[in-house]
């Protein structure tokens, strides 16, 4: 395979703190990477450092002891991990690591663990240095590791003879960053379910060495490739990057295309062909939406890999430049569960690989976030109602799927979205991705697409390479709103939907309409039964035909409306174009003297005929 | 060809109200689910106006907040389900074994067939339950072997082709058995009809299916291929109409009870087909 990319794209847009240049020499049938990193960390704090923290995250799958494990309840993604045999569990450790004294540091590692005091979890690795580094200094460190690939477990491992995904898989050095109280110190979290990517901006260099019948592919772009006696050795470069990954295999298909500039590289077994396809427009569809409504795509390529079904736990995932896919021989192309998680994915290199937000601390910023593209990119082009499947006059939209995955959970024990991952238990995709999502459009629906589109271009092209956090996006989103709307506190808008746990749910509790002679008072009673508070516009339709419209403030508890004697309401409907996605009901906010019974006619029809259909079938025998 | 087939739907066709009395029982115990159904709707989305959205077709968001916020909305249209089946399952015993006495000994009327189906009711629930017992064996007998061999499919193949293609051939071997088993039903009442005590019966059966195994085979299939056909007909007649006006809820109405009427038709169909068999074996 040729070189890759475009070159004259801008290769140098963030801070460059933590920079890597890496080789790596695989033993595929040992499971094996023998490796040589060479470091060079940027002290950017006032501190002088006198230790160094990394990510030793492949330790989190050595055994069953790891803090990963222990909080995974013996499963991960449902299947059984206890009973592996030695061969299968993975890990990771520094044989030498030499500073510019040629000093060999690796005596002076020490596992900590900040989190929970598991003395059995070695994720992280704190270093002391012989020579502490001043405020501006940059490290350089010559280092020797070993990887030994798990069985695919939580996406990285090997599968079978010769599939690797290689995520997790360098010791990374943890963020030297400023605390909320602007205290300077290591941001080194465990890894624990629910947690994953925080680390500095930096250019990777990477040189993967392999048996020359296998394909590999990458975050960066190849920047050459040698074949001889049996061996390859590829080279790959990567700028402004949090993190690097790559995958192995013998039987990958490349499908190559480039749109707007930027190559789509897809790597996938030959009996999923007829995915390419899907998933190239997928990407091109994420790429023409994100650049016209968030920002410019910042990388010159993406990587799309779709793992064979044996290491499907490697799929579902984004890493910087590459994200790893899933799909299943004979998906139709009703069902775009396939197009979703791709765009999702590929929504990623913006919330996470630019915008590089703490995800171990407020995953909200980020999977949040990426649901909430994800399902503006779907529905845009694919139908509201239908771009999630549309089979057999069955059909749900991707934004609408997200909505459900929110309102099905059981809200009373909710907890609040901003909270860092190992302590949300329980709905974690309900929580962290739908209702996060449901909080935007529920902005969104405030205070118009145009504006929300303003808040969020805003917001990427300050934080771009920079790691935002809450305060930065509530910043941000006033001082953008400040010019548009006024019509609603936004602090309050952002504490109750992100810090608090209450819920939306607007009815209309009844009419009571009046006679002219009868000296009462026509009545509405309208009801906000959750905590939430958002202003909404209330449709009222009188019997002759006229509507008109109010404002409420949607404060909880109940609105009672009162009219003069002899009006006779017809119809009441509170946000009548659902503009508050978190309403968790929307069929109890509005109430009809009127009410269409066709559909009604029509479902009892089609449930008699169900029935007839399954007693037919049913008693074949009988 | 063409002409035992026009001949097997002119007997069908002679047997007409005895299909229709089947219909018409099916329609009774449907119709309970389908008045408990509107009855619920009506209750939990009566007086919304989401009732819009459903009218313009199916809408996962109306229906998914109806059953989230009463996450017991259907529980007594599936109690009614379960209760009504197992009732069903006797009165189609009932009805079915009337209708194929009448085939067997050529005679016409619904009188007969209640009359009849009555007299054979025991030992054709007997049949029927034998049946049902075996397909459980077969499927335990073929299934459980595929399970032990295949493990996790997810992990023990290099693809999910081989995987999605045995199945497939799973799916086949069951289909043969489903249909064999079918066969073996109606030939075994058709004898007892006949005359023979019950074990003799299924004894005949056996010995007819051995005979015959590929042309009751090829029934099988046209009848399931019907069946598919008229799903596909019925999809893309009706689609997702929604019920905009009162005349595309009507017409949907109707269609779907033509499709149920043709379901049972296709039914007799069959076992006049095995009968034709049948008379040439015994012939």
């Amino acid at each position: 395979m040729s070189a890759q990319c475009n070159s004259d794209y801008n290769k140098n847009q963030s801070p460059k703190i933590a920079n890597y240049d890496i080789t790596v020499d695989l033993d595929h049938e040992g499971k094996v990477a023998h490796c040589h990193q060479t470091l060079k960390w940027k002290n950017t704090s006032p501190d002088t450092i006198r230790s160094l923290r990394f990510y030793m995250y492949m330790n989190a799958f050595q055994d069953l002891k790891s803090s990963y494990l222990r909080n995974s309840g013996g499963k991960v993604f449902g299947r059984d991990i206890a009973d592996r045999s030695a061969k299968e569990w993975g890990h990771i450790s520094i044989d030498k690591m030499l500073n510019s004294k040629e000093e060999d540091l690796a005596n002076n590692a020490e596992y900590i663990q900040p989190n929970d005091g598991n003395k059995y979890d070695q994720s992280i690795l704190e270093i002391a240095l012989n020579t502490p580094l001043l405020p501006g200094e940059t490290g350089i460190y010559e280092m020797d590791f070993t990887t030994k690939m798990p069985k695919t477990i939580a996406r990285a491992g090997y599968s079978q003879k010769d599939f690797f995904l290689f995520v997790h898989w360098f010791p990374q050095v943890c963020v030297y960053e400023q605390d909320k109280h602007e205290t300077w110190g290591w941001n080194s979290h465990q890894f624990v379910p629910g947690t994953e990517f925080f680390a500095d901006f930096g250019d990777y260099h990477v040189t993967v060495t392999a048996s020359d019948h296998l394909q590999v592919g990458a975050s960066g772009c190849r920047v050459s490739e040698i074949k001889e006696d049996g061996k390859q050795v590829v080279q790959f470069q990567a700028h402004d990057l949090i993190d690097f990954g790559f995958v192995v295999y013998s039987e990958f298909d490349v499908y190559k295309s480039t749109f707007r500039g930027v190559e789509i590289e897809i790597l996938m077994p030959p009996e999923h062909c007829a995915f390419a396809d899907r998933y190239r427009q997928a990407i091109e569809h994420g790429l023409e939406y994100m650049n016209k409504n968030v920002g410019p795509y910042p990388y010159p390529k993406i990587t799309v890999v779709d793992p064979p079904v044996h290491a499907l736990n490697s799929g579902f995932m984004e890493y910087p430049m590459m994200i790893t896919a899933a799909s299943f021989y004979g998906i139709p192309k009703s069902v775009r569960s396939v197009e979703s998680l791709v765009i999702h994915e590929f929504v990623h290199m913006y919330f996470m690989a630019t915008l590089a937000s703490n995800e171990k601390e407020e995953a909200w910023l980020d999977e949040g976030f990426v649901t909430y593209y994800e399902d503006r990119i779907t529905d845009h082009f694919h139908g509201e109602k239908s771009s999630f499947y549309n089979v057999l006059g069955f059909r749900s939209g991707n934004a609408e799927n997200s909505r459900l995955e929110y309102t099905k959970l059981d809200h009373s024990r909710l907890g609040p979205i901003a909270a860092p991952g190992w302590e949300i238990k329980g709905p974690y995709k309900g929580l962290i991705y739908a209702k996060t999502s449901l909080v935007l459009k529920t902005l969104e629906g405030l205070v118009g697409s145009a504006a929300m589109d303003k808040v969020i271009q805003a917001y990427y092209n300050e934080y771009k390479f920079k790691h935002p956090k809450e305060a930065d996006f509530r910043r941000i989103t006033k001082e953008v709103l400040a010019d548009v709307y006024t019509g609603f506190d936004l602090d309050l808008f952002f504490d109750q939907c992100l810090h608090g746990t209450e819920i939306c749910d607007y009815e209309v509790v009844y009419i009571e309409n009046t006679e002219l002679n009868s000296g009462n008072n026509t009545k509405v009673v309208l009801s906000q039964n959750g905590g939430l508070q958002f202003p909404v516009s209330v449709e009222i339709i009188y019997e002759n035909g006229s509507v008109a419209y109010m404002d409420w403030d949607g404060s909880p508890g109940e609105k009672v409306l009162e009219y003069g004697p002899g009006v006779k309401i017809q119809s009441v409907n509170i946000d009548p174009n659902n503009t508050i996605a978190l309403d968790i009901n929307f069929n109890n906010n509005s109430l009809t003297y009127n009410p269409n019974k066709k559909p009604i006619v029509k479902y009892a029809a089609k449930s008699t005929n169900w029935m007839q259909t399954f007693l037919e079938y049913a008693s074949f025998l009988f | 060809m063409i002409q035992r087939l026009k001949h097997i739907w002119n007997r069908t066709s002679a047997h007409s109200a005895e299909s229709f009395c089947i219909y018409i029982c099916q329609l009774i115990f449907s119709l309970l689910i389908g008045l408990i159904f509107y009855y619920t709707v009506n209750d939990n989305l009566g007086q919304s106006m989401a009732l819009e959205q459903l009218a313009s077709g199916f809408d996962r968001t109306v229906i998914m907040d109806m059953i989230n916020s009463n996450e017991n909305v259907f529980s007594s249209v599936l109690s009614w389900v379960m209760t009504l089946t197992p009732i069903y399952l006797i009165v189609s015993t009932w009805l079915q074994g009337g209708l194929l006495f009448n085939i067997k000994k050529g005679e016409i009327g619904v009188i007969s067939q209640l009359k009849n189906g009555i007299k054979y009711l025991i030992p054709f629930l007997g049949f029927a339950l034998l049946s049902f017992v075996l397909i459980i064996l077969l499927a335990a007998i073929i299934g459980l072997p595929f399970k032990s061999i295949i493990g996790d499919p997810l992990t023990t193949f290099s693809s999910e082709k081989p995987f999605v293609i045995s199945l497939f051939i799973l799916i086949a071997i069951f289909s043969v058995c489903i249909i064999g088993i079918w066969g073996l039903s109606i030939s075994a009442r058709y004898n007892y009809i006949e005359g023979a005590p019950f074990w003799k019966s299924i004894k005949l059966g056996l010995a007819f299916l051995k005979n015959h195994f590929f042309k009751v085979l090829s029934i099988g299939y046209l009848l399931i291929g019907i069946h598919l056909l008229l799903a596909l007909i019925y999809y893309l007649l009706m689609g997702d109409r929604g019920a905009p006006s009162w005349l595309i809820v009507l017409f949907a109405i109707l269609v779907q009870q033509l499709f149920s009427i043709a379901r049972v038709f296709i039914r007799s169909f069959g076992y006049i087909a095995l009968d034709q068999i049948d008379d040439e074996f015994i012939g």
